[in-house]
């Protein structure tokens, strides 16, 4: 017995050990916005292709467990990098977060107001006095009082939804929800045999705006920027390769996410395809244009001056 | 009752059948409730995947587990042998028992991050109180003549630790061990739903969020397999080391 | 010898002992006996140093003592055998305490256990074995002390009549064979008459000596014997009269 107890505590201890071991080269830690799917494949692509370690960088990917997790956690340096969407972060820094945003990866809005076909919801006065879910709390639900604004909806209830789109929507658990993207939800509802109808925010009154970004905090910032530069044009090399070989790209991305479910996320990609945004400059007028839109509509409290957010330097 | 075991083995299956008439009959979504033929191959099938995040979570509890037991152990020992510490520690005691565990996780995460190391405080955390607590109980129970009789053979606190006091408390350590081996997959499990890189409950959020219910139910079947696997694995430790009890 | 005087223990209000008096002579059997309740026990918790007492002095072969701790063997009703070790560790565990060298110990265990009729029954644990049995144990457990006092606690009183009656032959060859000086409590007066060399009558509370008779007959003694019926008659007169007075 004695034999077993020390055998077991030496295991333990080196089982603990390993846990904690160093690893060498330089190491990142990304957190994306949602799970893993076809919007982030240019980063594995990146990552499959040895764009990252060429720059010798390592990136670890990480998944949130809530879905206003990762801008959290780059903010307070818990995680290197984060996607985030551009009026998360604009949000963010009116609070008096200190991020910056230095890459992109979806040029253009995918965020949409969806519902089932059978709601009977057709213009967004139908919206009027109905549940409405929102996907990340803190983003979503402001741009659902913008829009609603914008739209002349007085009265709805919001409630928070998560990464649980589907089923509020199938369990009637709310008349629709802000925050799917009309590149992936729709085609998950459509495989599953649900008709959906959507709103795009840009059309209904939302300013353009880069759907998914890369940000970090000032201070990770000003520590590895050449390292986080380098990351940048890892990106645009790996959306470049996406562009030129979109089927080989698409077999590399299941390779690094096997859990994908291939028929979902293939259909999902086409969409996904015009939206990869196709150089990595962040454009100051466009992004002031939304914070003073935001300013307008009460979506932040006092202005922002994005040239503080947007890193520039090289 | 004739025979027991059959009875529950029918019941069990009888609740089995129920389940996927119900799925089959009025077309339930897979995504809503999964019928439990399919969640049987899905966990069969997708062993592949689903293996590497059993092992991250059976690594988080049996960590988790030897940290509990490296405090909890002299803890106990400490307070049998000064009972003052005792009183002074009480209050804490039963406080980390009454904190919902799942309060403490997501502070435990903002603090040590993504990786196990969350978990497996997380597993330490919960079970260190049924094992201090069952442990010093174990001590407290000796009777008292035999401390006498230690006593009266010169023997000192700590020779009577070590002949009588560990020796008679063990049945008692041995059901607190159990206890906490089946709760520890549960502070496991809370502790990846909260942020994490791998483990059955970080698989079971992204497969929720994914619409795979099944794989979902397919993890709970792997991390109930796990927690009957340890509890018989303590009772198999119990049997070698309790040598004089008759085990009926 | 063992002397003692002017022993006095209270609890709270109640005082069991008062100026208490007590001679035991060497390499003899004294026997005490008495109404149930009446102290014995204690006064053998205040010699052994379990308990404190407010006053009086103990003297061992004319040294003033603490108490008889270190200097006495003590046997009591249950037989406080280690259900973990089996009977020969068990005989064992007084020099395992010590520290003093197994070889020789073990040897004179096995000795005593042959002597005891338990030979071949070493390895057993004590859950497979009869109550006489254990009690033989606990015997070879308490001639293992190297003390020539032993105090012994109702030994036989959980046992049947033919067990009791089988190691009552025991303990007079023992007694004799090792040159012992023991000091006995019992209930049954038939065992004091067939074993003592003095019986001691005790009163009830405070306890004190009320009667003492000194049995010359050689041993082994018959019941049947005119003088041994005649001491019974008068030591069951004394103690009726005592429980009388209670009552009245």
């Amino acid at each position: 017995m004695k034999k077993i107890l020390l055998h077991s505590i030496l295991a333990g201890y080196l089982l603990f050990t390993m846990a904690f071991s160093v690893q060498a080269a330089q190491t990142f830690t990304l957190i994306l916005d949602w799970f893993p799917n076809v919007d982030h494949l240019p980063i594995y692509v990146a990552r499959h292709q040895g764009y990252f370690s060429q720059e010798g960088l390592e990136i670890r990917i990480i998944s949130p467990s809530e879905t206003a997790d990762a801008l959290k956690l780059a903010a307070t340096g818990n995680v290197d990098i984060a996607v985030s969407y551009e009026p998360q972060t604009i949000i963010a820094a009116a609070r008096g977060l200190e991020i910056v945003a230095f890459g992109r990866l979806i040029e253009h809005p995918l965020t949409t107001l969806l519902f089932m076909k059978d709601s009977g919801i057709k213009v967004p006065k139908d919206l009027e006095g109905k549940k409405i879910g929102y996907t990340v709390p803190g983003l979503m639900d402001i741009l659902l009082a913008a829009f609603a604004k914008l739209n002349n909806i007085e009265n709805y209830t919001a409630v928070n939804v998560g990464f649980s789109i589907v089923q509020s929507l199938t369990a009637k658990k709310v008349d629709a929800v802000m925050g799917p993207f009309k590149t992936y939800e729709t085609v998950t509802m459509a495989h599953r045999g649900y008709e959906v109808g959507y709103f795009e925010l840009e059309k209904w009154g939302i300013p353009d705006y880069d759907e998914l970004i890369f940000v970090t905090s000032l201070k990770t910032m000003r520590k590895n920027h050449a390292a986080l530069m380098a990351f940048k044009n890892s990106i645009d090399r790996a959306i470049a390769y996406v562009r030129k070989n979109p089927a080989s790209a698409l077999e590399y991305y299941f390779e690094e996410v096997p859990e994908a479910d291939r028929k979902t996320e293939s259909d999902a990609f086409k969409l996904t395809m015009p939206y990869y945004a196709r150089h990595q400059n962040l454009d100051p007028q466009r992004w002031q244009r939304f914070a003073d839109f935001a300013v307008k509509y009460r979506l932040i409290e006092k202005a922002v001056d994005v040239k503080k957010i947007l890193w520039s330097a090289d | 009752m004739r025979y027991p075991k059959l009875f529950s083995f029918a019941g069990a299956l009888l609740v089995l059948a129920s389940w996927e008439l119900v799925c089959r009959g009025f077309a339930i979504p897979d995504f809503i409730l999964p019928m439990p033929t399919q969640i049987i191959r899905v966990a069969i099938l997708k062993a592949a995947l689903l293996l590497p995040h059993a092992g991250t979570t059976a690594l988080e509890v049996l960590l988790g587990i030897f940290i509990s037991l490296a405090v909890a152990v002299p803890l106990s020992i400490i307070m049998f042998a000064h009972p003052s510490v005792e009183n002074a520690i009480a209050p804490f005691l039963v406080a980390s028992q009454a904190v919902p565990v799942f309060a403490i996780a997501p502070l435990l995460v903002v603090w040590l991050g993504y990786g196990i190391t969350s978990k497996v405080l997380m597993a330490a955390i919960i079970i260190f109180f049924p094992i201090t607590v069952n442990l010093l109980e174990g001590f407290k129970s000796c009777d008292h003549e035999y401390r006498i009789l230690f006593q009266l053979m010169g023997a000192g606190f700590w020779k009577t630790m070590r002949l009588l006091f560990w020796k008679w408390a063990l049945p008692h350590f041995f059901a607190g061990l159990k206890v906490g081996v089946s709760v520890a997959t549960i502070g496991a499990v809370i502790g990846e739903w909260v942020g994490a890189q791998q483990g059955l409950g970080y698989l079971m959020i992204q497969a929720n969020a994914r619409l795979r219910v099944d794989l979902v139910f397919a993890a709970i079947l792997w991390l109930s397999a796990m927690g009957v696997t340890m509890w018989l694995f303590v009772g198999f430790l119990e049997k070698r080391v309790i040598t004089w009890k008759q085990w009926t | 010898m063992l002397k003692v005087s002017d022993l006095c223990k209270r609890f709270g209000d109640l005082s069991v002992l008062e100026n208490f008096n007590l001679i035991v002579p060497r390499k003899g059997f004294t026997i005490l006996i008495g109404p149930s309740g009446c102290g014995k026990s204690t006064l053998f918790d205040v010699l052994t140093g379990v308990v404190p007492r407010e006053k009086g002095d103990i003297f061992w072969l004319e040294k003033k003592l603490q108490h008889l701790g270190k200097n006495a063997a003590y046997m009591q009703q249950k037989d406080l055998l280690l259900p973990w070790l089996n009977l020969l560790n068990n005989a064992l565990l007084p020099a395992t305490i010590a520290g003093k060298d197994l070889a020789t110990a073990k040897k004179k265990a096995q000795a005593l256990f042959r002597r005891l009729g338990l030979g071949g029954f070493e390895n057993y644990l004590p859950a497979k074995t009869s109550g006489g049995m254990r009690q033989r144990c606990a015997l070879v457990r308490t001639l293992m002390f190297e003390h020539e006092l032993v105090l012994l606690d109702e030994p036989l009183s959980a046992l049947d009549a033919i067990t009791r009656s089988s190691l009552q032959s025991l303990l007079l060859l023992l007694q004799s064979e090792f040159n012992k000086s023991i000091l006995m409590i019992t209930h049954n007066i038939d065992e004091a008459l067939l074993l003592a060399d003095e019986v001691l009558v005790m009163s009830r509370l405070p306890m004190k000596i009320i009667e003492q008779f000194a049995l010359r007959g050689p041993k082994p003694r018959r019941l049947s014997d005119p003088e041994l019926i005649e001491i019974k008659e008068h030591v069951l007169g004394r103690l009726q009269e005592e429980l009388g007075n209670e009552v009245s």
